[in-house]
């Protein structure tokens, strides 16, 4: 199976590259996902109990990263099985920022994916749907994720800093027009 | 005395419908004996991995589980599944996998419980450590140097290779005016029968024998092969084969589950039973076909085929199965078809892949070669721009050149191509058809008209065609019991086919009495003499001789005691209306009660002759039956979707003398569904990961009625001279025919778009493609 | 392909059926029909502990009539909507994508509410529900919720449906005298389903031009969904060849066409475009007549 994707983020890159390597706070944002721990600093283990209709079922798996480059570029090695079939693959993720636009976040990914037992038999015809509402899933939990943070950074930072944040960019912006 | 009327040739309904109709039939799953254990097969996900470990810890304490089994266990223990046919290479088959597994779905472990659920509960629970390695589901990557090794031993992935080379196909290559090239390929097929395969077993530990229930088409040699594999005397072993809800080749094999349950239940003491689920039944039974061909037809402008030269890559899957190998040969033999074509040569380069084995499937070899010989005439003529039916006639072997040996050395007994070309295109009013396919093309409607005239191998056969240990010819006993009833226990194994109906045609006209007087038994090696089995359309031919040559043996001994009591010369008595009569005046009897009482009673009429009515022929026959036909087609094919309509279907059919015609129409019918099915429907995807995409009912395409076209069937009829009945054998024509037939017409439908050939199945989405494609250029 | 252990429960009442879905919880499982919730227990993809069969109740096998609109119980099997004389008379696009399901044996055990409920996104009759704008009516402890079917169909095999609660009726105003409509599909060739399945129901005005035209699509996508740029491109237009053909044009328009072996994504989004202009000219045709 051959996933490809792209979705953009609220948020800065380096925001988004440190939610992408924060076991903690990716486990509340994989869908199903149970356990995510980080065995060493490119490599995590997991387990997720994910299903769609009645179909559930739990795979424990885990995920290398390679090719790690931040803020922008790593590449994963997953390899994951459960009692209804098991997946071996890689996938590449970028970010980088919006053109125009640093505060926004444009993540491309795109894996190549090996399938097997039961679940995969059955469900071919389904399999790239769910793939992709899966992702669907992942990303607006990211992306509530990221305001949130934003809005409690803004909160924490306090007026002032704020005020003085958006002058900064009216007067960048005023310049830029000048030119 | 209400007279009684002659079977052979009238349209009688099979008696075997009845009781499968009305769900009363026993297969495999419905014998019960008393405390039968379970058995569950454990099964790889992966096409290729090595088995690091298998911790069956949990399933074996888990409830209801009585014996858990890995390949590691069985080794010493048992023997391996056996290949008959001749190859380079073929590995070692274990019932349950060593060290690696080499396809989806290859038997890991076995888990036995008192039911199928605890069994299932309890396999769940095994863990198994597998190392993934690639996998290769290409046969043409299979041969590559890089290519995964599936069997490390052989270093590298070939079967074997067979060149049969001939000069005489480079002289025609140099004398042709042109040389047709093109790659066709007959895809993977899953056989998928009604019933999937089923084993029981139980072991009689008081006298060492084992009785096998298992869904099989040959009882007597599954018997050879199951006390080889387990080292029991043959005359320990009984296979009983009850009623079998279709084979279409799949069941002419030795199973891993077959020895493995029977070791089980010698293992345990107890009976075992294992069932087919479907998905196991797509994963794990034999499939058939998947063979790529490259072919070179060198031609004279006229039409005329000098010579074909063929190249075949046939993929055999992981492991060898019964048969594996000797079936690309059938194609190879036969790919010259109804034709007079002076010489060919071809090389088969037979290869492992990490899929299930290839085995005979309907037809077995000889639709792929008709595929073959068909698909070249009309690509012939597509290249020459003649009619396809004028290049038929043109390469035609003429009906006074039989029997004719081809340039493979096949023998073919009898045939009149041309008549049931003839017959076909009248049916369906060729020239009518070909001027309202010109008239649609007007308003762009596209239609296709398509031909194939076939011939067949079929009466399999004498014995030096096939492997050793499958031999050609076939055994019958007859009886008639001291009522005057009739039994016969054929050798054969019918599993769909109706000889429970033909045989009893055939035996109740010989002696003049009712079909319902007699019974034909089969399918069971404790009561049936050893036989051959049922396939190859040999049942009737050569199962059938058997049965007359018994039949002959007791009507002599009937006659010449009858004589003794008409006070006439044998030679001139004959069986009619339940008497012995003058064949000069019928009124002239005495009742075959009477006679039949002589045989048995305490004082034979003839001194010194034996009492009882009873005889055992085997006939091996002298050469095979070569059934031909000619089907046509006629198809609209919607530019917008790709899909195909049927308008016209029309099957002419020469099976040689017909003895019951309802039989012969089933026997056509499910031909054409399955042949069609392969042109339009049927396929076994793999991914080219190795993972089996059509793994369920929900992807694999099986035809249904609605599927299929109406049938406007017909015959020609030319006897066959090398049995006593004249008849031919009809199981696996109507693939045979069905299969080019449609492609033909499919393709003729695409003549218009430039569009010479699409592999099949001819899904909508490919001839949506060719038209889409055709638009852009 | 032996399912693992559960207990069968069946529900006499809708409160029983209620009450066992609140006993129960995420253990639980609705069974209508079962041919998706059975074979994916055979496989063990699902595993639930109970099953509640709900096809025993007899308010949820009821069709009929009331306040104006067409109810069908949910319960109610293909057979019955496809054969009932009230949908036939009045509700035609239901009954002919009801008699358009599966197979024989199919259309005999398969229900209307658990076809909307397991919202396979191939199955048949999403698209009649959009076209008809049903109100599906959800059951809940104490009470009942109506949801519009274009608010029921949220994802892939993901509806309004929450936990607790239970489908229990179909409701449809039955189409209109003068009203055309059809229901056309492109069988899937293994699984029956719909490769592309288009309903379509039109009003003309006196001029021949589009009063109201509803276009939905199954197979296509994850889920079953209202052709909104159709119906836009048709509205108040000429129902001629040309604009039924350009409106056609854009039946996939957005969409993450699903794909398998038979069918890629390319294949059944021109499947679409072709289904929905036959099914709007057929849906015109009758309008006519």
């Amino acid at each position: 199976m051959k996933i490809t994707g792209e979705r953009t983020m609220p948020a800065p890159r380096r925001r988004v590259w440190d939610l992408f390597n924060d076991p903690d706070r990716l486990a509340r944002l994989i869908p199903g996902c149970e356990k995510l721990e980080k065995l060493a600093p490119d490599e995590f283990s997991g387990t997720i109990n994910v299903g769609i209709a009645a179909v559930k079922g739990s795979y424990a798996g885990k995920l290398k990263l390679d090719d790690i480059r931040p803020p922008e570029h790593y590449k994963m090695i997953v390899d994951g099985k459960g009692k209804q079939g098991f997946m071996r693959g890689t996938g590449v993720l970028d970010l980088a920022p919006r053109d125009g636009d640093p505060n926004q976040t444009v993540v491309k990914y795109s894996g190549d994916v090996q399938l097997g037992g039961p679940l995969m038999q059955v469900g071919q015809r389904l399999i790239d749907s769910a793939a992709n509402m899966l992702m669907g899933q992942f990303f607006s939990a990211a992306e509530a994720e990221l305001k949130a943070e934003a809005a409690g950074e803004v909160a924490r930072q306090g007026f002032f800093i704020n005020l003085w944040r958006q002058l900064l960019y009216l007067i960048r912006s005023f310049f830029k027009r000048a030119n | 005395m209400a007279v009684v009327p002659k079977f052979v040739g009238a349209r009688i309904k099979r008696r075997e419908d009845p009781r499968l109709i009305s769900g009363t039939a026993t297969y495999v799953d419905d014998v019960r004996l008393p405390g039968t254990l379970s058995a569950v097969v454990l099964r790889s996900p992966h096409p290729h991995a090595r088995i690091n470990s298998i911790d069956a810890a949990a399933a074996r304490s888990a409830p209801g589980v009585v014996a858990v089994l890995t390949g590691e266990e069985l080794k010493g223990k048992v023997g391996g599944i056996p290949c008959v046919a001749p190859a380079e290479h073929i590995p070692f088959h274990p019932l349950l996998a060593q060290g690696k597994v080499r396809f989806v779905g290859e038997s890991v472990a076995v888990v036995v419980a008192t039911d199928a659920y605890k069994a299932q509960d309890a396999a769940d629970l095994i863990e198994v450590d597998y190392d993934p390695l690639n996998a290769v589901s290409d046969p043409e990557q299979a041969l590559a140097d890089d290519a995964p090794i599936l069997h490390e031993e052989f270093g590298n992935n070939l079967v074997t290779r067979a060149l049969i080379p001939n000069p005489a196909v480079d002289e025609a290559m140099a004398k042709a005016d042109r040389v047709v090239k093109f790659r066709i390929k007959n895809q993977r097929l899953a056989p998928v029968p009604m019933e999937p395969r089923g084993v029981l077993a139980q072991w009689h530990q008081a006298n060492g024998q084992l009785t096998v229930w298992t869904s099989t088409q040959i009882p007597h040699l599954l018997r050879s092969a199951l006390a080889a594999v387990l080292s029991l005397p043959e005359n320990r072993v009984r296979v009983i084969a009850p009623e079998v809800g279709g084979g279409f080749g799949a069941k002419l094999n030795f199973y891993r589950e077959e020895a493995l349950i029977a070791h089980l239940s010698r293992m345990l003491g107890q009976p075992v039973k294992w069932i087919e689920r479907r998905r196991e039944n797509l994963a794990t039974t034999t499939h058939g076909r998947d063979q790529i061909t490259y072919l070179e037809v060198p031609v004279k402008n006229d039409g005329t085929v000098l010579a074909i030269k063929a190249k075949f890559i046939c993929d055999m899957g992981a492991y060898l199965q019964l048969l594996t190998p000797a079936i690309p040969g059938f194609s190879g033999l036969m790919m010259t078809g109804c034709y007079k074509i002076p010489a060919m040569s071809f090389e088969q380069v037979m290869v492992f892949t990490n899929k299930m084995a290839t085995d005979a499937y309907r037809g077995a070899g000889r639709p792929e070669a008709a595929y073959i010989a068909e698909r070249t005439m009309d690509m012939v003529a597509a290249e020459l721009g003649l009619d396809p039916v004028a290049v038929r006639r043109r390469n035609f072997i003429p009906k006074e050149a039989f029997p004719y040996v081809t340039c493979a050395g096949l023998v073919y007994d009898s045939g009149d191509y041309d008549a049931a070309l003839t017959k076909a295109l009248e049916i369906v009013d060729y020239p009518k058809a070909r001027a309202e396919q010109a008239e649609a093309l007007k308003h762009g409607r596209y239609i296709g008209i398509g031909v194939a005239s076939y011939v067949e191998i079929c009466g399999i056969g004498p014995s030096v065609m096939l492997p050793p240990k499958v031999p050609g010819w076939e055994s019958a006993t007859v009886r008639m019991e001291p009522d005057s009833r009739v039994t016969v226990l054929t050798g054969i194994s019918p599993h769909g086919q109706g000889q429970e109906t033909t045989f009893a045609q055939m035996a109740a006209d010989a002696f003049g009495v009712d079909i319902d007087d007699v019974t034909v038994v089969h399918g069971d090696t404790a009561i049936v003499q050893y036989g051959v089995g049922t396939f190859g359309s040999r049942g009737l031919s050569v199962g059938g001789t058997a049965l007359m040559m018994s039949v002959g043996k007791l009507q002599d001994k009937l006659k010449k005691i009858a004589s003794t009591m008409m006070e006439a010369p044998p030679d001139q008595l004959t069986f009619t209306n339940r008497t012995v009569a003058l064949q000069s005046d019928t009124t002239k009897a005495i009742p075959l009660q009477a006679v039949v009482d002589a045989a048995y009673g305490w004082k034979m009429p003839i001194p010194g002759m034996e009492p009882g009515l009873d005889a055992t022929s085997v006939f091996e026959p002298s050469g095979c039956t070569f059934p031909f036909g000619t089907h046509v087609a006629v198809v609209e094919v919607d530019p917008e979707t790709g899909v195909v309509k049927f308008l016209r279907y029309v099957a002419v059919d020469d099976c040689g003398n017909i003895i019951s015609p309802l039989l012969v129409a089933g026997q056509v019918h499910g031909g054409i569904a399955q042949g069609i099915a392969q042109a339009l429907y049927e396929e076994v995807v793999y991914d080219e990961n190795g993972q089996l995409v059509t793994a369920t009912l929900m992807d694999y395409a099986a035809p249904r009625a609605q599927m299929l076209p109406h049938y406007e069937l017909a015959h020609t009829v030319t006897p066959s001279p090398l049995n006593p009945m004249g008849v031919k054998g009809v199981g696996e024509a109507g693939t045979i025919g069905s299969t080019p037939c449609m492609v033909n017409a499919v393709m003729d439908a695409l003549k218009p778009l430039g569009v010479r050939h699409i592999d099949m199945p001819l899904r909508p989405e490919k001839l949506w493609r060719a038209f889409k494609d055709a638009k852009k250029a | 392909m032996f399912p693992g252990q559960f207990e069968y429960h069946r529900a006499t009442s809708i409160k029983d059926a209620l009450d066992l879905l609140k006993q129960f919880g995420d253990d639980a499982k609705l069974l209508g029909g079962g041919h998706s919730l059975i074979p994916m227990m055979k496989l063990r993809l699902a595993q639930p502990a109970h099953l509640i069969d709900v096809t025993k109740i007899a308010e949820l096998c009821a069709i009929g009539e009331s306040n104006g609109k067409i109810a069908i119980g949910a319960a109610a099997t293909h057979d019955t909507v496809a054969n009932s004389s009230l949908v036939r008379a009045k509700l035609g696009l239901l009954a002919e994508a009801a008699a358009a399901i599966g197979d024989v044996q199919v259309r005999n055990r398969g229900t209307i509410g658990g076809s909307l409920t397991h919202a396979d996104p191939a199955a048949d009759y999403p698209a009649a529900a959009l076209a008809l704008e049903a109100e599906i009516r959800l059951d809940h402890e104490g009470g009942s919720r109506t949801v519009k079917a274009a608010d029921f169909f949220l994802d892939l095999m993901t509806t309004a449906v929450q936990p607790g609660e239970l489908l229990t009726q179909v409701s449809c105003a039955p189409i209109p005298s003068g009203t055309g409509y059809a229901y056309l599909k492109h069988p899937h060739p293994a699984s029956g389903f719909a490769m592309v399945g288009a309903a379509a129901i039109v009003t003309l005005d006196r001029n021949g031009k589009f009063a109201t035209v509803r276009v939905a699509v199954t197979g296509l996508g994850p889920k079953a969904f209202r052709a909104n740029a159709v119906e836009a491109a048709l509205a108040g237009k000429a129902a001629d060849a040309a604009t039924i053909t350009a409106a056609a044009a854009k039946s996939a328009d957005g969409i993450d066409a699903l794909a398998d072996i038979h069918a890629s994504a390319d294949y059944r989004a021109e499947l679409a475009r072709v289904y929905v202009r036959r099914a709007i000219q057929a849906a015109v045709a009758r309008a006519k007549a």
